[in-house]
């Protein structure tokens, strides 16, 4: 198949070449990011401090995007102008297109001794979240975990005992019933599952199961682990009574008191924490993983992806993409949000997070799962975002309808299978 | 998008033209050709703008939706007419066209008729005439997107006002945004919501320039009830306003897209999957723009035949003052 070159078309298009940045005895990065309701106060202060140590860098933002998929449109528009930022924040799952798109630089080449790179905090797992097929395309900047957010009120009056809160799924759904059976107008647990496949992949990593193989050629997902995951996702329907919501309808009853258990990402905690306000007692408990071995659950988040070529741009946006990322970045993040420290020495050298643990135990719970942080798996090729979405409205149907989990996974499975061989 | 104003004007345009022919006739061939040029002139601005922001984009949309290209990609390929092919084999596609024409039917014939009785029944009244319009047509003049948000709170199965309502007559409330069967009439309830208003204000127009004369004609014939009067006299003199409100409720609901991107998301399980946006998810989501430029293209081919089926056959029956 002949291919044209697009450059070519948008040259004629557009009237390329923006201000081209003047020669200056600093050096500017630009950087944008998204979702300013989360990251603007923790962007502002990193900047800040960086500025501090690097006089000779100057950190531009951009305005920020709404959410990850606005940024990355908008990151993509402007790279057809030619007017695209040096660093970009952008959902884990979506460094994959930038790197595809061929905007995203490999970061090896700067790393010179990784011995010394692991030792500042930026350990072999740590990295794989921003990696594509094996090559670094970004630094994991802010990491969520799923976690269970529960209602200690409903789930003492319920007869559970909110300092024990299950670690496995059989005891979580039997307290789900329980607190379920207290009134026609409160509903035992919530799984979320909207927006994205993200909790589809939690269920199938807590049973050590896995999406595709290393060479992402093969569908794995309704293998034996599979379906024990699709079939917890009907157990929430049959047992637990778990409610046809979408997420906002869920997130106003949690907040209102009327659901006892929810399943969610933990980057929402500071939001849940404020909309809860003293209603009630709100706790937070680690996502049972069934398989203590294999198992591992998807990260969320935030990676920061190079994306100027221009030399000497590269090598300040590196300083600064490694203090983000570094263990002072992390601790400002971890402090200021529910994510996880992305770093390893922010986390264990209590110079950084020392105190904060002990002041705010529900942040720990996404602390102790950083064990088993795994990917956020995104699918490959150009029908990658788009079967994530058939993912989710196929699943749905085990949640909010009679279907059978098994004969609705491996349907989907074969749908899966057919829409990424095309 | 196309705006269906011009069609309506179109008619005296044309009765002014022929008008205005004669006159040009005696006059010789430089004149004649001093007034082309200025026609040209005058009309060129517009008919550029047309070309730039209309014609242009479309044909440049045209020529998108015969590649493979992804969005931002920095190459593409020429596929032919794959993407329509797999438009045919598409189950997302085709469960978002199904529930646009579901939608159109629903909210085109429900909005229009009551927005006509909405309009009779404030023109008709004695008192609060003002009060009624500008509440009714308080849903157009405010943002969508923010009161989408709105209608999610009052529908809230649990907690929202509506189903606390119904509980209080003793009824359960159903989940209106998250049942498959009903999602859909439901987005359709907040388009009748959100069109009455706007039909209503035209409809008030239209019964305004019916002159006064003709009821007093129809009476001295014998017409002495109100329903044989609106026979005789509303509704054939409303002919022309209650096209346009046709045409233009029909274009405005094909293209539902803030309620749904704002309240389900197309879901659940596609259940509310629309074309705009299936269109938007395609594009920008899934950065398959190559194939969302050809559903742009059917989507536009739609409401392009929609549009000539309501003007041709319509107009014929059509009754202009």
């Amino acid at each position: 198949m002949k291919r044209f070159s697009t450059s070519v078309a948008a040259a004629a298009l557009i009237a390329g070449a923006f201000a081209l940045p003047a020669q200056a005895q600093e050096t500017e990065i630009v950087v944008h990011y998204a979702m300013p309701g989360v990251f603007g106060g923790i962007q502002e202060e990193i900047a800040a401090r960086f500025m501090e140590e690097n006089p000779d860098v100057r950190v531009i933002f951009r305005s920020p995007s709404d959410s990850y998929e606005d940024g990355v449109q908008r990151v993509l528009r402007e790279s057809m102008s030619g007017d695209t930022p040096d660093i970009v924040y952008v959902g884990l799952n979506r460094i994959r297109i930038l790197a595809e798109r061929e905007l995203a630089q490999p970061l090896a080449p700067f790393i010179d001794d990784p011995e010394a790179f692991a030792e500042a905090g930026f350990t072999d797992s740590l990295l794989g979240l921003g990696q594509v097929r094996g090559t670094q395309y970004g630094l994991a900047f802010a990491a969520s975990t799923p976690v269970v957010y529960y209602n200690a009120d409903l789930v003492a009056q319920a007869g559970g005992d909110p300092d024990a809160f299950p670690d496995n799924w059989d005891d979580l759904i039997a307290l789900g019933a329980q607190i379920d059976a207290l009134g026609d107008e409160i509903d035992g647990i919530y799984y979320h599952f909207w927006g994205s496949d993200w909790m589809w992949q939690a269920a199938v990593g807590s049973f050590g199961g896995e999406l595709m193989d290393e060479a992402e050629e093969v569908v794995l997902f309704d293998d034996e682990r599979g379906h024990r995951a699709a079939a917890l996702l009907a157990r929430f329907r049959d047992e637990a009574g778990m409610p046809a919501y979408d997420r906002s309808a869920a997130q106003q009853s949690f907040q209102a008191g009327r659901l006892g258990i929810k399943l969610d990402s933990s980057a929402f905690l500071a939001r849940m924490e404020d909309g809860v306000g003293d209603r009630f007692d709100l706790r937070v408990a680690s996502f049972p993983v069934a398989d203590r071995e294999n198992g591992w659950l998807p990260t969320g988040g935030a990676g920061i992806v190079m994306i100027t070529d221009d030399e000497a741009k590269q090598e300040a946006a590196w300083r600064y993409m490694t203090f983000a990322a570094g263990p002072e970045g992390a601790a400002i993040v971890v402090r200021n949000s529910g994510y996880a420290p992305t770093n390893q020495r922010a986390a264990d050298d209590p110079q950084f997070l020392g105190d904060f643990y002990a002041e705010n135990p529900n942040h720990q719970a996404t602390r102790d799962q950083v064990a088993f942080l795994g990917p956020w798996f995104a699918y490959p090729g150009e029908r990658g975002v788009r079967v994530t979405d058939t993912i989710m409205s196929t699943l749905r149907d085990v949640l909010d309808t009679d279907a059978d989990p098994a004969q609705t996974l491996d349907a989907l499975a074969d749908t899966v299978r057919a829409e990424l061989a095309r | 998008m196309a705006d269906p104003a011009p069609a309506i004007s179109a008619v005296p345009a044309k009765q002014v033209l022929k008008q205005a022919a004669p006159r040009n006739e005696p006059s010789g061939g430089k004149a004649r050709l001093r007034d082309r040029l200025a026609g040209i002139a005058l009309a060129t601005p517009a008919t550029a703008l047309m070309l730039a922001l209309l014609i242009g984009p479309t044909l440049a949309v045209g020529f998108l939706s015969l590649t493979d290209w992804g969005f931002g990609a920095r190459s593409f390929a020429f596929i032919g007419l794959d993407n329509y092919a797999e438009m045919a084999g598409d189950p997302v596609f085709r469960r978002s066209l199904i529930n646009t024409l579901v939608y159109v039917g629903v909210v085109m014939p429900v909005s229009v008729a009551l927005a006509l009785a909405v309009a009779l029944l404030i023109q008709g009244g004695r008192f609060g005439r003002t009060f009624f319009r500008t509440a009714y047509f308080l849903p157009v003049a405010s943002t969508l997107v923010a009161m989408a948000t709105v209608w999610q709170f009052m529908l809230h199965p649990n907690l929202g006002l509506v189903n606390e309502m119904l509980r209080l007559v003793g009824l359960a409330g159903p989940n209106w945004l998250t049942d498959r069967g009903l999602v859909l009439f439901t987005l359709a309830g907040i388009g009748i919501w959100e069109t009455i208003g706007y039909n209503m204000i035209l409809f008030l127009a239209g019964l305004m320039a019916i002159p006064g004369h003709l009821y007093e004609a129809a009476e001295v014939d014998g017409a002495h009830r109100p329903l044989d009067k609106f026979l005789t006299v509303t509704w054939p003199m409303l002919g022309p306003t209650t096209l346009f409100v046709i045409v233009i409720t029909a274009i405005r609901s094909f293209r539902v897209f803030e309620s749904v991107a704002v309240l389900t998301q197309g879901g659940p399980g596609n259940a509310s999957q629309v074309l705009l946006f299936t269109m938007y998810r395609e594009s920008f989501v899934y950065f398959r723009a190559g194939y969302g430029a050809a559903l742009t293209i059917v989507f536009l081919a739609f409401i392009l035949i929609l549009t000539l089926i309501q003007i041709r056959v319509i107009d014929r029956r059509v009754h202009y003052a």
